[in-house]
């Protein structure tokens, strides 16, 4: 994928879909594990979510830049 | 012989330890806050150098707006900013795009922008006012800088807006990764302190030691509890735990304690009445009232634990079932009284407790319930929480922001000030930000205190600091012990505006940068400008039409009484939850003080109780009337005693309160005569009985001549001129 694409004319970097994307991936996977009760067992689950959110985004940044 | 040495060690070392954990439960969470909240801001900071985006210190600043103690509230108005900022910035490029060269035409757009702002921020509540209140200065943030450039506009809004991302994402990370509060324990503290709260207060009524000063003082604070939980229930919507899922609950919590608190005060007003008149039927009152009152509390504590809460409610389960053969010994007691009146008075009472008990009972089983984390089984109606504002108040909040800026705008133009739009930027940002305050004139008051101790503090910082430092940490290391103080200030309820002063003033006259500009001429000018435009918001809030002056308060007056208007016509279905939730919401700025000692505050408290007695009795007679199929004439009655009430409170008048008092003696008289006859049903005889108790209650308010209806509809306003006692 080509590293700017044009939003209305404007370059945004593509990596900016690629947040967006991971925000909703990220949205839905906190959904599940909350039902699930998983963020019982966790010591932080602050913690634990950025960190699930940093890989997330950090797979797809890597899907998108490579 | 070294025993005696190692255990007075140890006792000591435990006092020590002692000590700190109690230090470290009170102080030591303030603490807590106030250094997140500086790590938030130099990190922001950091990450905008480090990007190069020109003003780092637009996320400093959004940082110390937006940081609170519950990492629910911060994530909450993070989202509300981010869509305020995006609206300002949509708002500012249409202000450029149409008066880039006509300065008059923009500065009025941009103020009428900004008052419209303001008037939404006074229409809403909580975070949706947050909302409007960042979409109306942003664009003057935006806007005003530009003026001289137009064509920079993309480059620098981009710029701005990232910053304000940036901003928000590092007090929303960093409150919730470093020692994370939520406000789920927030919320279950105000919960169970209100619980404890309010049955101390009811005991105190019911067992009849209360004293009429402290009532008012109680039930304003009942009123902000009320206020408060609402406020943190709105904002739990984005913290992932537990509570979110008894959203439905704790509604449902914060209704059952208005309809609760309601009945108990028509209670004690009735009790009032009859001692006043020496009802022979005062005497077995008291004693059941007082029964209720013990079964409120078990061993003199209220329930705190699950466990106690659990107790609790199977207690007083126990005692709704046995109450009604209580009752019902004391009616019969009664019921023979030759005088038709004592017999009307009694059977009122005793109905009010009767609600009171099933109240009680309601309540307490969905404190248990969420206190237990199980949901309640009750089913769920319409339980949205009303908020009434007064158009023209919010009308008149977004013209005082306008005036604001018009006046330093014209300042500017006519005088040719170099620095004109750092003033303007300021009297907008002023206006917008302190306009929703309980009492906006003494929040930008504080404001400016503070951002003058800001521009005293950051001179001294920056030209005797930061200029013998030099490289990042050493930046954050000379800034540390100057923007600590800000928090801190914020911390205390009272200083809260005067610490966010401080805080955004120092950050904007340092203003870090990837190139430092140390240049005391201007920096004493840029200083100077942005306190004159607060000064100037000041100013006109303090005296065009102050929200704390006497005609907001007979407007709030006015809006009280319209309150009963509504209960008398709107549709039935959740009508008890929007009119109770409404009266809080209209007081909630009187709540937020907590002091009844200014005579308007007081005349206000007076309209809200009667108010909340009538609209409620109406509700009441309403809801029964509906309950059973009615003979034409009694109908006829009832509407017409409905029509009549409401008169009377839209215009307060001797003629009106005579058709009033006259229609509600009739519908008595038509319902003393239909309950006589034979063929009626059990069900249609105590619902008749609850409507002629319903209208009693009507009536006795009515002829209270304590009230301040009876002042108004005489005419003698007795109560404005302060100095009387509790008008019962």
């Amino acid at each position: 994928m080509p590293r700017e694409i044009a939003l209305l004319d404007a370059l945004v970097p593509s990596i900016f879909l690629a947040l967006l994307v991971s925000v909703v991936l990220q949205v839905a996977l906190d959904k599940v594990l909350g039902r699930c009760g998983v963020y019982r067992y966790v010591w932080h689950p602050p913690l634990f979510r950025l960190s699930c959110f940093v890989c997330i985004f950090g797979i797809c940044g890597l899907l998108v830049l490579r | 012989m070294s025993f005696p040495y190692t255990y007075s060690m140890k006792l000591r070392l435990s006092r020590v330890q002692r000590e700190f954990i109690a230090w470290g439960k009170t102080e030591g969470l303030g603490w807590i806050f106030v250094f997140k909240t500086t790590i938030a801001a130099l990190l922001a900071m950091g990450i905008s150098m480090r990007f190069e985006l020109g003003q780092p210190v637009t996320a400093m600043v959004t940082v110390y707006v937006i940081m609170q103690p519950q990492t629910g509230m911060v994530l909450t108005k993070s989202l509300y900013r981010i869509c305020g900022t995006l609206a300002g910035a949509t708002a500012s490029l249409a202000l450029l795009g149409l008066f880039a060269q006509e300065r008059v035409l923009f500065l009025l757009g941009l103020s009428i922008w900004v008052g419209l702002c303001t008037a939404g921020a006074a229409l809403y509540r909580n975070f949706k006012s947050y909302g409007f209140t960042l979409a109306g200065y942003t664009a003057a943030m935006i806007a005003l800088p530009l003026v001289m450039q137009p064509t920079g506009f993309f480059d620098y809004s981009v710029n701005r807006v990232t910053e304000v991302v940036v901003g928000i994402l590092c007090a929303g990370i960093v409150s919730d990764m470093v020692f994370p509060r939520s406000l789920c324990d927030s919320i279950l503290l105000t919960i169970q302190g209100r619980y404890a709260e309010f049955n101390e207060f009811a005991h105190a009524i019911l067992s009849g030691e209360m004293e009429p000063q402290e009532m008012d003082r109680k039930h304003l604070r009942l009123i902000g509890n009320v206020m408060n939980l609402e406020s943190f229930r709105s904002s739990v919507l984005l913290e992932a735990s537990e509570i979110r899922s008894h959203d439905l609950t704790l509604r449902r919590l914060n209704q059952d304690f208005m309809a609760m608190s309601t009945t108990v005060h028509s209670f004690y007003q009735l009790m009032n009445r009859l001692k006043k008149a020496d009802s022979p039927a005062t005497q077995a009152l008291a004693a059941l009232s007082g029964s209720v009152a013990d079964v409120l509390v078990t061993e003199g504590e209220a329930a705190r634990t699950a466990d106690q809460a659990q107790q609790a409610e199977m207690r007083i389960s126990a005692f709704n079932t046995a109450f009604p053969q209580q009752v019902e010994i004391v009616r019969q007691k009664y019921d023979s009284f030759p005088d038709s009146q004592a017999n009307l008075d009694c059977d009122t009472a005793l109905e009010l407790l009767c609600r009171f008990v099933q109240e009680l009972h309601d309540y307490t089983g969905t404190y248990a319930s969420l206190m237990a984390e199980r949901q309640s089984k009750r089913p769920f109606d319409d339980v949205r929480f009303a908020s009434r504002t007064d158009p023209t108040v919010a009308i008149l909040t977004g013209a005082r922001a306008t005036a604001v800026i018009l006046l330093v705008a014209s300042f500017w133009i006519a005088s040719a000030w170099p620095y004109g739009t750092s003033a303007v930027m300021m009297a907008a940002i002023g206006s917008a930000l302190f306009a929703p305050a309980p009492d906006p004139a003494l929040a930008v008051k504080m404001g400016l205190i503070g951002v003058l101790a800001g521009f005293m503090v950051s001179f001294l910082c920056k030209f005797f600091v930061l200029t013998s430092l030099d490289g990042f940490v050493l930046l954050c290391a000379g800034m540390v012990p100057f923007i600590l103080v800000g928090p801190y200030l914020s911390l205390n309820p009272k200083l809260a505006t005067m610490g966010l002063g401080y805080s955004t003033m120092f950050c904007f006259m340092i203003s870090p940068a990837n190139n430092m500009q140390y240049d005391p001429v201007s920096f004493i000018n840029f200083g100077t400008a942005l306190a004159i435009g607060l000064a100037a918001a000041a100013v006109i809030f303090g005296t065009f039409a102050p929200v704390t002056g006497a005609w907001f308060k007979r407007r709030t007056a006015h809006m009280l009484r319209r309150q009963v208007e509504m209960a008398c016509f709107e549709t039935l279905p959740g009508l008890t939850h929007r009119f109770e939730s409404g009266i809080r919401d209209i007081l909630h700025r009187v709540a937020a003080k907590q002091n009844s000692q200014d005579p308007h505050d007081r005349n206000i408290l007076d309209w809200m109780f009667i108010v909340l007695e009538t609209g409620r009795a109406i509700i009441h007679l309403r809801q029964d009337a509906d309950s059973i199929p009615l003979s034409q004439p009694l109908l006829d009655s009832v509407n017409k005693c409905i029509c009549s009430i409401a008169d009377l409170f839209k215009q307060p008048n001797a003629q009106h309160y005579t058709a009033a008092v006259e229609s509600v003696d009739s519908s008595i008289n038509v319902i003393l005569r239909e309950s006589g006859q034979e063929e009626l049903d059990r069900n249609s005889r105590d619902a008749m009985r609850r409507m002629l108790t319903s209208l009693h209650l009507i009536r006795a308010s009515l002829m209270d001549d304590e009230t301040v209806l009876a002042a108004t509809v005489t005419g003698s306003q007795a109560t404005l001129q302060g100095g009387t006692p509790y008008a019962a």
